[in-house]
């Protein structure tokens, strides 16, 4: 049992309400958002210590979510996942994601499809 | 497309040009010939007019001659000496006794054979100057008779002219009287018989004894000065006073026997038979309308004011109908001439400007988009220089036209893979987003059966859908990976079995469902072996010659594709090969270039290897159809690293 505190972000329903019931299952406390600007808010309120948001999401997308975060709460742990896209360049090694001419560096990404095991293996080794 | 021209073509123009030349020089020629030869000509016709009429006159003389050379000769024979030697010793002649009478005999012989002998001789006579020119023997012609005159019927003839004439002589001389009309006891005897008389002295012991006389008859002669003279020529003899003496028109002779003054200056009244200024025994009197040659014919050696004139008059057309006849003859030949120059200028000119014929052609043909064979490329000339570098051109703009070509594929092709690229990235995250959710809820789906223990075949199920919802996945990463611009697509080192398996990615599934064997085999290899590529154009270069092999096996049963890989000499050797049908002998050297394609319209560009080429060049590569194989074998070779 952990209290490590999971923020999930996800335009897809199913997929958001999916990983929130497993991680849940692992013993997470997991809330979810429907798109950056909704992540952003819960993310002022509460003390998240992961984020795992997808890419290209309506309103405000991943990239432009972590940005945001990221300086404002360098203790949160940013996980990025994509099925790829235009103009969307990855270095998987460096973990660094730049889309029309913005670059930000993230703590894991993580290429869509992923397996659920995938997802929980990589949560586990960055509070390690 | 073919422009309609107006005007001539230059063939025309060059044989209208080079037959005018040719024409223009011949008329100018002959022309001058022409001129110039009808001149020689007429001079010609005048010299033949000379000729002729000397002819005439020297027979006219040397008849003359003969026939005081006969009289002559008559004087030397020994009668002539006998007579008076046997007159003045009382009728014997002492020298061998023979009597006068043996001697007038054997003149009388002497006489008589020469009349026989010389058909114009009319008579021949030995007259003495005794008793008033007494005639002692007398052989005359009459008709075809030859007779001598008894002693009764000797005429005397001391008042003849020809007598008074021929005893003022000396020795040896022998005079020519004038020509008469023969009379019969002073009447002009019928027909007409025209006489010379040629008479010599006779001298014995130094003393005048006599004369010899020969008459001869010129009718023949002058008949046949008129006969043998060619038509368009008139001939006349007159005498020195101008009377005609022969005269086409027989009336008009002799007119001072008849009394009548038929002269031959009534014809031509500026013509002067005696004129001294002539130098020459001849002259040429060219009147309005006439041109007469005179020769005067002296047969009086003696005597230069005796002469008869020859002449030959003619018309000034006769002399120049022979001219104008070559002056037509000539016009003729030239006009042949023009002619014939003008077809050979034709013939030439179209022989000449064939090849430059055959390069306006061969323009034409490109222009309209056909190929050219024949151009005269060989010929040394001018037109052979303008044809090479019109060749020249030609296969110029063939090699623009293929680049072209070959460019417009890169275009195209990269155009394609640039909007296959972006359409893959596209879908790339619309179709991974409800993946993930499909394979989320699948997994969890199976960790809540493991966790209850429900039957394993649900889990199984549950298996399939996660991997065939990962080959989707990968399907479109692959499709993505392929069509990323080549701007990014550096030099980079990756693994061989990496390439393979981006190749593969696309298009296994397919082989799949067809019922195509696909083997991969690494010969002396290890599919970890990196290799310094632009991985995409590889992976595009080999994706394009497995869709070949594929196309190929549809057609046959067994379908099998094998892709060998080893390495040799540092390079990388990827050779597919196919179970197809081959590749036919006529196609063999066309299937590297562009636009050629054997596939249904629509299925291929025919630029997949034209394309394929281009990009292992820039690999420092090659890719070639290995003739040694049995299949269709296209082996693609990569240096392992680019240095």
């Amino acid at each position: 049992m952990n209290n490590k505190k999971i923020l999930v972000v996800d335009d897809e329903e199913l997929l958001r309400d999916m990983l929130v019931e497993v991680l849940a299952g692992e013993g997470y406390q997991v809330d979810s958002a429907e798109n950056g600007i909704e992540a952003s808010e819960l993310i002022m309120l509460n003390d998240y210590d992961v984020v795992a948001t997808d890419f290209f999401m309506p309103k405000m997308n991943g990239l432009e979510l972590v940005k945001i975060c990221q300086g404002s709460f360098p203790d949160i742990k940013f996980i990025l996942f994509s099925g790829g896209g235009k103009e969307l360049e990855i270095n998987v090694n460096e973990n660094c994601i730049a889309y029309k001419g913005q670059k930000i560096s993230v703590d894991l990404y993580i290429k869509k499809p992923f397996s659920i095991d995938d997802v929980l293996v990589s949560i586990e080794s960055l509070f390690s | 497309m073919a422009v309609k021209r107006n005007g001539l073509s230059i063939v025309m123009k060059v044989s209208i040009l080079a037959g005018s030349i040719a024409a223009f020089a011949s008329l100018i020629v002959g022309a001058l010939i022409i001129n110039g030869s009808s001149e020689i000509v007429y001079q010609e016709a005048l010299n033949h007019l000379k000729y002729e009429t000397n002819i005439k006159s020297l027979k006219l003389v040397s008849d003359i001659k003969n026939l005081s050379d006969d009289t002559g000769y008559l004087a030397g024979t020994p009668p002539i000496q006998g007579i008076p030697r046997a007159l003045k010793n009382n009728g014997t002649d002492p020298h061998d006794n023979s009597s006068i009478q043996i001697w007038r005999k054997r003149l009388t012989t002497i006489f008589t054979e020469l009349i026989r002998a010389k058909p114009n001789y009319l008579q021949i006579r030995y007259i003495g100057i005794a008793d008033t020119g007494k005639e002692l023997i007398r052989v005359d012609r009459k008709g075809n008779l030859i007779q001598s005159s008894p002693e009764k019927s000797l005429q005397k003839k001391g008042d003849t002219d020809y007598f008074k004439n021929a005893i003022k002589m000396s020795s040896g001389e022998v005079y020519i009287s004038n020509i008469s009309l023969n009379r019969e006891y002073g009447e002009i005897s019928y027909p007409h018989t025209p006489v010379i008389r040629a008479a010599t002295p006779v001298f014995f012991q130094d003393e005048l004894f006599g004369i010899l006389v020969i008459n001869m008859d010129f009718t023949n002669i002058f008949n046949d000065i008129v006969t043998n003279t060619p038509r368009e020529l008139i001939p006349y003899v007159t005498n020195e006073e101008g009377y005609f003496l022969a005269h086409p028109d027989k009336n008009m002779t002799y007119g001072f026997d008849f009394g009548n003054e038929n002269k031959i200056n009534n014809l031509y009244s500026n013509l002067s038979l005696k004129s001294s200024d002539v130098r020459d025994k001849e002259l040429t009197v060219i009147s309005n309308n006439d041109v007469i040659h005179v020769v005067r014919a002296h047969y009086d050696p003696s005597q230069n004011e005796r002469f008869f004139a020859v002449m030959l008059a003619t018309n000034k057309v006769n002399l120049q109908k022979k001219s104008d006849k070559l002056k037509i003859n000539s016009i003729i030949i030239m006009s042949i001439l023009v002619v014939i120059s003008l077809l050979v200028a034709a013939i030439l000119a179209s022989r000449l400007l064939r090849p430059l014929r055959l390069i306006s052609q061969a323009s034409e043909n490109i222009a309209n988009g056909g190929d050219v064979t024949d151009l005269p490329i060989n010929s040394g000339d001018e037109i052979g220089e303008l044809a090479r570098s019109f060749d020249n051109m030609r296969s110029q703009l063939k090699e623009k036209e293929q680049e072209l070509i070959v460019s417009q594929g890169h275009v195209h092709h990269a155009n394609k893979m640039a909007s296959l690229g972006e359409m893959a990235s596209g879908m790339a995250h619309e179709i991974n987003s409800p993946i993930q959710t499909i394979n989320l809820v699948a997994q969890h789906i199976q960790r809540q059966l493991k966790k209850n223990n429900e039957p394993k075949d649900l889990y199984e199920s549950m298996s399939k859908i996660t991997k065939s919802v990962s080959k989707v996945s990968e399907i479109i990463d692959g499709l993505k990976k392929v069509s990323r611009s080549p701007v990014n697509d550096e030099f980079e080192k990756i693994k061989l079995s990496e390439l393979v398996h981006d190749a593969l990615n696309l298009t296994e599934e397919r082989f799949r469902l067809n019922n195509v064997q696909f083997y991969v085999n690494y010969i002396n290899v290890s599919s970890d072996t990196l290799i310094q590529c632009h991985s995409i154009q590889v992976t595009q270069v080999l994706i394009n010659l497995i869709n070949n092999a594929y196309d190929a096996v549809q057609e046959v049963d067994v379908k099998k594709i094998n892709m060998s890989i080893e390495e040799k000499d540092n390079k990388i050797l990827f050779a597919i090969s196919d179970s197809g049908p081959g590749i036919s002998d006529d196609c063999i050297d066309k299937i590297f270039e562009p636009m050629f394609t054997t596939k249904d319209i629509g299925k291929g560009t025919g630029l997949g290897l034209t394309i394929s080429r281009e990009l292992v060049l820039q690999h420092n590569g090659d890719i070639y159809l290995d003739h040694n194989s049995d299949r269709t074998r296209f082996v693609v070779e990569i240096p392992v690293s680019q240095t």
